[in-house]
């Protein structure tokens, strides 16, 4: 064994090279960036489109005349290029894409059965026993062939079945007459006319374009190229494919690493995505070229998975995120239910791994026992409600000692966001892990004193400047958020300190901090 | 005198596929190089073997006895059942016994023993020395297989002890135990004072001389071709198994669970044998079937040829077998190929003496395998000295057999008496 630990690197060496990770030696010299996630994305930018966005729209200036704006085209496995204003269109949230070949909007009823087809190509036992109930013997091999060319379905058996009756008025009317609820055709219509809206919802003003009428070229691949991609690759790219063209043309691949939360911490994570990541950071990490980490953290968990897979590790450089939100005409008043209060704030979707419930249980903690004022302070989330969070929901919809203390909000503007940033006394961020913590860096922005979770890449956001308190310590919490609300001096001298230390880091400048890094790793 | 032996077992031999077949496939060529008149006689399971596996000696289980319907994994008891006390199958081997007129029967595996009790009984085989030739202690191996196969441990229990009454009574009744381990060999040491015991482990055949290619005008074997289609030049991980449950199982659990990612997405893995489809349709393969199947290649049905070209182009061998019992004969094969081997310590039983061998590596949990997977598939390719090659030669069924000391032990058995008496 220690004969194959001692030659370990080596050998992990060779073999990226023979799996045609790096085809060519020539610096690459053209970039394309990928607008695939941005140009399907309706409403506000939030997260992974917010850096796709804020990236691409700087590309231009950083990489002049060498840039390129691109699509990727699941359909035809192909790269395919758009001009500058078409970009900025989709950058600007102007213009939607409809990735869909042909017109139907409407699955036909053969789409339906492939949808039947690969769900069932999805447990192998139950396909092969249907064929053999049909007389037919199927073999592993033919089993994986079919899997192949039929793909992955993209509806649940719910949505096929749902689909198929909606497709069938009839039949939909008389299903719904079993359920005790009596619809005319003509009210069908409207239903089946509303769902087939909101199959692809598209950003109020955007214009929605079908791929093909974009007049889209194909990218030229070719080792002098580097493709830049930072979207949700694992649902709009097949890195398989990609890897293989890779290997016909030799270009480059540099992927930007938001976090391997799905590899490490898969309990915080939706269980059908938990396979679908795994399966993307699977090929990813022998697809790419570079990696672009959005924090020193997820570089340092990207090299660990790859040395716990003997894996060469990419050429990685990390850079911060941008704080600064988006200029707004307009201006947010605070809801009435904030009006005239004190609040802290929790920007972040809710689910177990950003952790409110810790939130919930020291605030309803810190109430009872009378040490903070229901009727004047209030705990804010914003945030939509995630997975797994249904009881944790429930408990804050009904506790009688902080239902009318804690505020829910979802779906806010960047402009409410904003002004619930500059009406804050202070925030709040428990969560167990983060790749980046884009809402610290915004409170920060916005002066706010914090109490932050010091779990994943928070401590390189926070720095100094925060006060740490670990996720589990529910006292902690309590007894912090109490002090911060009763200690006026307290937070004044956190928020000189911040306006005195702290940096705001501005989408300009991890603009400039992502593209020199970039350019730097191609270089060198 | 030329000995007229007589073996018996619950497979046909005609062509070996799986480890026990091989064993006895082994024994046979061993004694009949010694010049012994060697007879071989089986009940087998159909669809399992076809009619170009049986020989003429061999008879299918007919009928299974209502005690065994329904229970899996009972093939084997269930034709000591059904040779013994079903008229045409007793009538068959009664024909055989009295065609061949034995001086040895030898017992593989102790499942067809209610058949020579019988006829023992009925004084069929008065004089004849009967061999227990051992594969496994057989109860506790069935009882973890039932169990695992979802059996009631009560009801496993149960079987397990009449397995091992059946194999014990068969061990008292015998001049020659032969073992494949010497746990095993322990074991019926302390089950009989009369009886000698002897260890012979598994073995594995000399590998056939490489085929010459690449000469002008002449194609490549169609071996050759299959492995270079697939793999081309580059390293791969090599698994090859019947559809044992411990083998499956083993993989399952040590090998695919969490996928192939540490592997490039090109084929890397050939998994051969019957327990491909296992594996492929289990829920550790088809969490990550589409990734897994880049990578690794399925090839349930092979010809020799072709196995052997794999062999001798793969990279390492993987063993993940977790619990099954005797010495694994894939563990022989495995070390005795001069390659990467990472094994379990249930796999490497019987060779212990390899454990700290240059190239093989223990691995018991799935962490450990997998960590064990990666750093081999990143290392160079093993290169023995040659002291480490004669210890591997070793394992080759010639030297095994030769070594064990069976061959004085099956000359000093005493001939019948009477008619019986060899010629």
């Amino acid at each position: 064994m220690a004969d194959a630990a001692k030659t370990g690197a080596a050998g992990a060496s060779k073999s990226r090279a023979a799996a045609s990770r790096r085809p060519a030696a020539k610096p690459g010299t053209r970039f394309a960036f990928d607008l695939s996630t941005s140009a399907r994305w309706s409403g506000v930018a939030v997260g992974i489109v917010r850096v796709e966005r804020e990236l691409a729209r700087r590309a231009q200036e950083h990489l002049g005349d060498r840039l390129q704006y691109c699509l990727y085209d699941l359909h035809a496995k192909a790269f395919r290029t758009i001009d500058p204003t078409t970009a900025m269109a989709i950058v600007e949230g102007r213009l939607n894409v409809d990735f869909e070949p042909g017109e139907t909007q409407r699955l036909a009823d053969l789409e339906l059965r492939t949808q039947v087809r690969a769900h069932l190509l999805n447990r192998p036992r139950l396909f092969s026993v249907l064929q053999a109930l049909r007389g037919r013997k199927v073999s592993i091999e033919q089993t994986l062939a079919l899997r192949a060319a039929t793909g992955a379905p993209s509806m649940t058996f719910r949505q096929i079945g749902r689909e198929y009756l909606i497709g069938n008025p009839r039949l939909y009317q008389a299903f719904q007459r079993l359920r005790g609820r009596s619809l005319s055709l003509s009210q069908i219509s409207q239903i089946r006319a509303e769902e087939a809206r909101q199959r692809r919802p598209v950003e109020a003003g955007a214009k929605r374009v079908k791929l093909a009428d974009l007049a889209a070229g194909e990218l030229k691949l070719a080792p002098d190229l580097v493709v830049i991609s930072g979207g949700l690759d694992w649902e709009h790219k097949d890195l398989r494919a990609i890897y293989r063209l890779k290997g016909e043309h030799g270009f480059r691949y540099a992927a930007i690493l938001y976090d391997l939360i799905p590899l490490n911490l898969p309990q915080y994570v939706v269980p059908h995505y938990v396979n679908l990541l795994t399966d993307y950071f699977g090929e990813l990490f022998w697809t790419a070229d570079f990696g672009m980490c959005i924090s020193r953290k997820t570089q340092e968990d990207a090299l660990a998975y790859c040395a716990e897979n003997g894996m060469q590790p990419l050429a990685m450089r990390h850079f911060p995120l941008g704080g600064d939100l988006p200029p707004s005409k307009v201006q947010a008043t605070l809801p009435e239910a904030l009006t005239g209060k004190r609040y802290a704030i929790f920007v972040s979707t809710i689910e177990p791994r950003k952790n409110h419930r810790a939130l919930y249980e020291a605030w309803d903690h810190a109430v009872r026992q009378g040490r903070i004022d229901a009727e004047t302070c209030r705990l804010v989330f914003v945030g939509r409600a995630g997975w797994n969070t249904s009881e944790l929901m429930h408990e804050i919809r009904t506790n009688p000692h902080t239902k009318d203390s804690i505020v829910l909000m979802e779906g806010v503007s960047d402009a409410m966001l904003d002004a619930l940033y500059k009406g804050a006394d202070f925030g709040l961020f428990p969560s167990r892990y983060e790749g980046y913590g884009l809402p610290l860096a915004e409170m920060l922005s916005h002066g706010l004193p914090c109490i932050v979770s010091p779990a994943g890449s928070l401590p390189e956001v926070g720095e100094q400047l925060v006060v740490y308190k670990d996720p589990i310590d529910i006292a902690g919490w309590s007894e912090e958020i109490v002090r911060f609300f009763s200690e006026p001096q307290l937070l004044a001298a956190h928020r000189q300190a911040i306006r005195e230390r702290y940096r705001p880091i501005s989408w300009e400048r991890a603009s400039d901090e992502f593209f020199r890094a970039l350019e730097g790793l191609v270089k060198s | 005198m030329k000995r007229r032996v007589l073996g018996l077992s619950t497979y046909p031999i005609r062509r070996p596929r799986h480890g026990g077949q091989f064993r006895v496939a082994a024994i046979a060529d061993f004694y009949r190089g010694f010049g012994y008149d060697y007879h071989y006689s089986a009940v087998y399971e159909s669809p399992a073997y076809g009619p170009a596996d049986v020989g003429p000696d061999d008879i299918k289980l007919d009928h299974v006895d209502v005690r065994w319907q329904g229970l899996p994994f009972m093939g084997d008891v269930a034709s000591g059942t059904f040779a013994a006390e079903t008229p045409a199958a007793y009538a068959h081997f009664c024909q055989v016994v009295a065609r061949l007129q034995p001086d040895v029967v030898q017992l593989e595996h102790p499942f067809l023993w209610p058949l020579i009790k019988r006829m023992r009984s009925e004084g069929k085989l008065d004089g004849v020395q009967i061999v227990y030739s051992s594969h496994n202690w057989e109860g506790p191996l069935k009882e973890s297989i039932l169990k695992r196969a979802g059996m009631a441990a009560a009801k496993a229990a149960a079987l397990r002890a009449g397995i091992e009454a059946m194999e014990t009574e068969l061990v008292r009744a015998a001049s020659l135990v032969i073992a494949v381990s010497t746990a095993d060999a322990k074991i019926y040491a302390g089950l009989t004072q009369r009886s000698k015991v002897l260890v012979a482990s598994n073995g594995t055949p000399r590998p056939p001389a490489e085929n010459p290619t690449g000469e002008a005008g002449k194609a490549a074997p169609a071996g050759e071709s299959l492995r270079r289609k697939l793999f081309g030049g580059d390293k791969f991980m090599f698994f090859v198994g019947s559809a044992y449950p411990p083998n499956i199982e083993g993989f399952r659990r040590l090998v695919a669970d969490g996928g192939f990612f540490f592997l490039p997405p090109k084929k890397a893995m050939a998994v051969c044998g019957g327990a491909s489809e296992g594996i492929f349709f289990s829920d550790e393969y088809q969490r990550f079937v589409i990734g897994n199947s880049e990578r690794v290649q399925f090839i349930s049905d092979i010809d020799d040829e072709q196995l052997w070209d794999l062999k001798r182009a793969a990279h390492v061998f993987l063993l993940p077998i977790e619990f099954g019992g005797g010495t694994n004969l894939k563990s022989a094969e495995a070390i005795a190929s001069g390659k990467w081997v990472i094994t379990t310590s249930v796999a490497l039983r019987g060779r212990e003496a390899f454990r700290d061998a240059p190239g093989v590596v223990v691995a018991d949990t799935p962490k450990a395998f997998r960590k064990a997977m990666i750093q081999v598939m990143n290392s160079p390719p093993l290169k023995l000295g040659a002291r480490d090659r004669a210890a591997r030669d070793k394992l080759y069924w010639d030297h095994v057999l030769l070594d064990s000391g069976i061959q004085a032990a099956i000359e000093a058995l005493p001939y019948p008496d009477g008619p019986k008496k060899a010629p």
